[in-house]
């Protein structure tokens, strides 16, 4: 552990998973993961809306639950298994979730839905037959400025049903 | 200011609980503890915290904990994330307004990634944990290199943003007595929506004996520099039958024990009209829930 503070532009080395691959990169430490996924890796699904929390474009899966990659330092993820909505299709075949939204219209601009999909993900994998309530409790900090909602959320209750267990 | 890019700093990442105190101790103000960092990464891009060095205590197992027994109460030890308080079946069972908080906590994503501990130590007064941890007599317990000590969680607070807490010292870990499962416990918080601070909040907690309060314990968030307990109308209160003559005497004397300020969030004024509105909630929404099995 490097504790000089000249050293503060030395890169930090971090092997983690994402989307199921073993990756390592060299970071800064004050690289965010929605830089390191977005600059480093080429994963532009994940969305910069904020930067502060207020807007949840940027969530991305860690360990299986919902979190903002604008708020998370890139070199603390050593180990740690990252999913974002490029990780969820099996090739061409569309996960539940994205099916849906295509099939229902739940897209506009579509800046919001990669992180519309990763918290209805997390949700379904919490709770597979969540209430219409329950829905938009979950998705209080995702926001749309297009769509209403009303379409993302018959999109995430339709999804509950053909999810599998 | 970016939000987009955060400020170049040196990271350190503590494997061990002493390791996390000796690093403290070494570089005190230049440092700044990272929990779960929605308070403090914000702040830094915003360019409100500007460390040199950033001290990541997420690898630190010892802190990250939550443990309940009947006889000494919880234990939430400083990394345990809200999710992980949200979850468990004790705090759900016999501390169920902490449950009522983390369900309503901002949304989410920060439910999963903050931390009860950074929630106190970056002591904001509209806080949304500190009202129901001061109603259940929360203690802190602080650990530096010299040894720790433990305070009342009510002590710790100074103004907002600044606690007692030293620089070389880190929070450990927050205790609360067990509380006997007949008590009721209700929190409110008004906001503008369900992500904003709250405008204000209040944490009521108190048992019923023969239709009357016992043992009233009240505490209102973004009314003061610091989270404030009633002890007026706590006594007030005390032995007072539950009805709606008594909560209208004990909300009308609200108003008048409080100093909120005008922010981006509310005015003054209106903190004032709808502080004994909020308390009424509380207490009733206390009454509603029936005590735990
Ligand atoms: C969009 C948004 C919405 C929010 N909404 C709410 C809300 O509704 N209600 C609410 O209460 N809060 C809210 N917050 C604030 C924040 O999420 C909480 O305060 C959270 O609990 C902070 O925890 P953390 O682990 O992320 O803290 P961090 O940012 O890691 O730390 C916060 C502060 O505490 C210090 N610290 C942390 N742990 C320790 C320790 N063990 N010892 C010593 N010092 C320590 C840090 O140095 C820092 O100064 C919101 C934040 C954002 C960005
Ligand atoms: S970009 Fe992360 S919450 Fe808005
Ligand atoms: S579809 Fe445009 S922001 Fe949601």
């Amino acid at each position: 552990m490097s504790e000089r503070p000249e050293d503060r532009n030395e890169k930090i080395a971090v092997r983690f998973q994402v989307n199921g691959e073993p990756t390592e990169l060299l970071v800064s430490a004050n690289e965010t993961l929605l830089s390191a996924l977005r600059n480093q890796l080429g994963l532009t699904g994940t969305k910069y809306g904020c930067g502060t929390g207020d807007c949840c474009a940027c969530t991305v899966s860690v360990n299986g639950r919902a979190i903002l990659s604008c708020l998370s330092l890139a070199a603390e993820l050593e180990g740690e298994n990252v999913t974002t909505v490029e990780g969820l299709s099996d090739g061409s075949k569309l996960n539940p979730v994205q099916a849906s939204f295509a099939e229902l219209g739940a897209v506009q601009c579509g800046f919001c839905t990669p992180g519309m999909i990763m918290t209805i993900n997390a949700l379904l994998a919490e709770n597979p037959d969540p209430s219409e309530q329950e829905v938009r409790h979950y998705l209080r900090g995702n926001l749309c400025r297009c769509t209403g909602y009303v379409k993302i959320v018959d999109a995430a209750l339709a999804a509950a049903g053909t999810m599998e267990a | 200011m970016s939000t987009r890019v955060l400020p170049e700093f040196l990271l350190l990442r503590p494997d061990t609980f002493d390791e996390a105190l000796s690093l403290v101790d070494r570089y005190r103000d230049k440092a700044e503890v990272l929990a779960g960092g929605t308070d403090l990464l914000v702040n830094m891009k915003c360019g409100t915290a500007t460390p040199s060095i950033v001290i990541g205590i997420g690898k630190v197992d010892a802190f990250n904990r939550i443990e309940f027994d009947p006889e000494n109460g919880l234990a939430i030890g400083a990394l345990a994330s809200i999710r992980a308080l949200h979850d468990s079946p004790d705090v759900a069972r016999y501390y169920p307004v902490l449950r009522d908080v983390a369900h309503l906590f901002a949304n989410v994503q920060l439910l999963n990634m903050g931390t009860v501990g950074g929630n106190i130590c970056n002591a904001s007064p509209a806080g949304d944990f500190i009202p129901p941890l001061l109603s259940q007599n929360a203690h802190v317990v602080l650990g530096s290199a010299s040894g720790t000590r433990t305070l009342k969680l009510i002590d710790f607070f100074v103004g907002p943003g600044k606690t007692v807490r030293r620089p070389d010292e880190l929070l450990q870990t927050i205790t609360l007595p067990p509380l006997s499962t007949d008590y009721h416990s209700g929190f409110v918080r008004i906001t503008r929506t369900a992500e904003d601070l709250a405008k204000i909040s209040v944490a009521t907690v108190f048992s019923l004996r023969d239709g009357n309060f016992h043992d009233v314990r009240i505490s209102f968030g973004a009314v003061a520099p610091t989270v404030l307990r009633m002890p007026d109308i706590e006594a007030f209160l005390e032995g007072k039958p539950m009805d709606d003559q008594t909560i209208g005497e004990a909300t009308a004397m609200a108003a008048e024990r409080i100093s909120p300020i005008t922010d981006l969030r509310s005015t003054s004024d209106y903190r004032r009209k709808i502080a004994g509105a909020a308390l009424r909630q509380s207490i009733l929404a206390a009454v509603e829930r029936s005590p735990a099995q």
